[in-house]
């Protein structure tokens, strides 16, 4: 008698309970991360790795048509908004230091710059008073929803059900990132074939379809328009667009040429850690760290603290990282208004700063801020123990969230 | 119903089972398994229509969502598999329960990514160079998992591979036979 591995293999699998999810799922969780992901990359919440497993990263949450208010740290920092003097842009020294302020380009308004890591620096562009919708709630009878009843049609692509639970706040668009000297290629723009141009008498490139993200199938992954230019010697930036539908060449290209220089000023956090694990340090942080778990106006701060040299290392020919399929040992700590973050609560009884951690998910953890209205978040890669994240939460001194002024300078 | 999502709804509908599967033999776990399956999906549906190869996609995606899963702490809680050999079980191949039994707690016994590629190689198929695209690992590599996956399947089964001409059959580059009497 012989067996053969396949029929083995297909024995092992062949008393599977029912399915949980069905093909409505799936369009429905489609849907639904669809819009999570414009917003990601656009600019705002920590979404984009939500934990496949009991006890997910926390999901921000409040009352329809709600804009979300987030303390002014432009306004405390004596940022601008209006055009900046005529400075060519310099990259700061310093890791963890921004080199320019926002600026306006028509009707394009580029916001100070956000996120910070020593290869780069990053700025949300808003377009007029664009807002966009976040899908809030997990419900599955909203998910499975596939009529849009209120208006007798089905719902388009990245659509789902209103509820309660979803959040409007400002849609960003566009991205800037500009990259530290010889930190970016752009390599990746010229095997795609995009057209040369040239930004402010410095070359450049632009394409309608440059793959920002990688496809772990080694295909080429999914494709916006993007600018690359080269704004010194050996610099580029680079300008990335989720609405392929608007915004076009000569748009990006008046973006670009509106970069200019600042004194470098430190990027603050609204905490600072009293203690990592060893071997971990910051990556990267501000409103919010690298994507996908990058920030915006959901998230008070975000950082990241890697293991290592991580990947942040050499050259980048990609203008957006995207590690959804990493496996790098890392630790992410976010900051969130708690009306925005309800689903994972303190124990009841517990002392209001005392740490709690995921009954389902031991490599997240949590804890209040003073005054209980915002809360911290650990999320670890799932290789730190449960002891290390709680230690990490503990040893965290917060500034008012409220005085972005008295905020922790990145180091 | 536009036809973006009339395409992904037919594709999930052909291949959800299957990656549930795959899924499963690699983690170990069914719930672990259809969630990271509906991710995977999830992610899917927002890349359809630029993506080339969804099956293809979908199946590497899954795959590396199961590997994950399995390095999370509450899992390794949970399964708390030694790395001891056992004695070779009694092997009774005239119930399926036995085979299904048996193959799952072989499997038990290789590290993820060797499960993985044994899954995918004997499962799924693929060829050496198809799994290294899969897994982003070196061709060499999927061959020493290949050859010590089934190694330890062996050992666990108490059964002996035999290399078959891999032109013959449907994936069957080598075939289980019953261990020689003991």
């Amino acid at each position: 008698m012989q067996h053969d591995l396949y029929d083995l293999l297909q024995a092992a699998k062949s008393d599977a309970p029912p399915a949980r999810y069905t093909v409505d799922d799936a369009v429905a969780a489609g849907r639904r991360r669809q819009g999570r992901r414009r917003v990601a990359l656009t600019g705002a919440a920590s979404f984009a790795v939500v934990a496949a497993v009991a006890g997910a990263v926390v999901l921000p949450q409040a009352l329809a048509g709600r804009t979300p208010g987030r303390p002014d740290v432009a306004a405390a920092t004596g940022a601008t908004t209006k055009a900046a003097a005529d400075v060519p842009f310099t990259y700061p020294a310093g890791d963890f230091q921004f080199g320019f302020r926002g600026y306006t380009v028509g009707k394009y308004r580029v916001t100070d710059p956000v996120l910070v890591a020593p290869n780069f620096q990053q700025a949300d562009i808003r377009v007029g008073n664009e807002t966009e919708t976040m899908y809030g709630s997990d419900s599955a009878a909203d998910e499975k929803a596939t009529e849009d009843k209120k208006n007798g049609r089905p719902f388009k692509s990245g659509e789902r059900k209103a509820s309660p639970d979803d959040v409007t706040g400002p849609k960003f668009a566009l991205k800037l990132t500009v990259y530290r000297p010889k930190a970016f290629s752009p390599e990746r723009f010229r095997t795609f074939k995009a057209e040369p141009v040239t930004v402010a008498g410095r070359p450049g490139y632009f394409s309608t379809d440059m793959p920002i993200d990688r496809d772990p199938s080694g295909g080429e992954g999914l494709k916006w328009p993007a600018l690359a230019w080269q704004y010194a010697d050996d610099a580029w930036a680079v300008i990335d667009n989720v609405t392929p539908d608007q915004h076009g060449k000569r748009d990006l290209m008046s973006i670009a040429a509106g970069l200019r220089g600042a004194d470098a000023y430190p990027a603050s956090i609204v905490f600072e850690t009293t203690y990592l694990p060893e071997g971990y340090r910051l990556a990267s942080g501000g409103r919010g760290a690298d994507w996908p778990n990058g920030g915006g106006w959901a998230q008070i701060t975000g950082t990241r603290y890697v293991h290592g040299a991580g990947s942040a290392a050499g050259t980048t020919t990609m203008p957006v990282l995207d590690p959804e399929d990493s496996t790098e040992r890392d630790l992410r700590i976010n900051v969130y208004d708690r009306k925005w973050a309800t689903n994972s609560q303190p124990p009841k009884g517990q002392p209001e700063d005392a740490v709690w951690c995921n009954s389902g998910n031991a490599q997240l953890c949590y804890r209040l801020l003073p005054g209980g209205k915002y809360v911290a978040e650990v999320q670890g890669s799932g290789q730190e123990s449960t002891a290390d994240l709680r230690k990490v939460m503990a040893g965290l001194r917060f500034a008012d969230v409220d005085d972005p002024a008295a905020w922790f300078p990145m180091t | 119903m536009n036809d973006r999502e009339t395409e992904f709804r037919d594709f999930v509908g052909a291949q959800m089972e299957p990656l549930r599967g795959l899924a499963y033999l690699t983690c170990g776990d069914w719930q672990t398994a259809e969630d990271a399956v509906l991710t995977v999906l999830a992610k899917l549906y927002v890349k359809w229509g630029r993506i080339e190869r969804p099956d293809s996609y979908a199946r590497t995606a899954v795959v590396r969502a199961a590997i994950d899963e399995t390095r999370r702490p509450w899992w390794r809680r949970e399964q708390s598999t030694s790395h001891a050999m056992p004695e070779p079980p009694s092997f009774d191949r005239t119930h399926a329960v036995d085979d299904r039994l048996h193959i799952r707690a072989a499997l038990q016994h290789l590290p993820a990514r060797l499960r993985a590629v044994v899954v995918l190689r004997f499962l799924e198929g693929l060829s050496v160079q198809q799994t290294a695209e899969a897994l982003a690992c070196p061709e060499g590599t999927v061959k020493s998992y290949t050859a010590r996956g089934l190694d330890i399947l062996r050992k666990v089964l108490g059964t002996d591979f035999t290399d078959q001409n891999p032109e013959e059959g449907r994936y069957a580059a080598r075939s289980v036979r019953p261990a020689p009497s003991r």
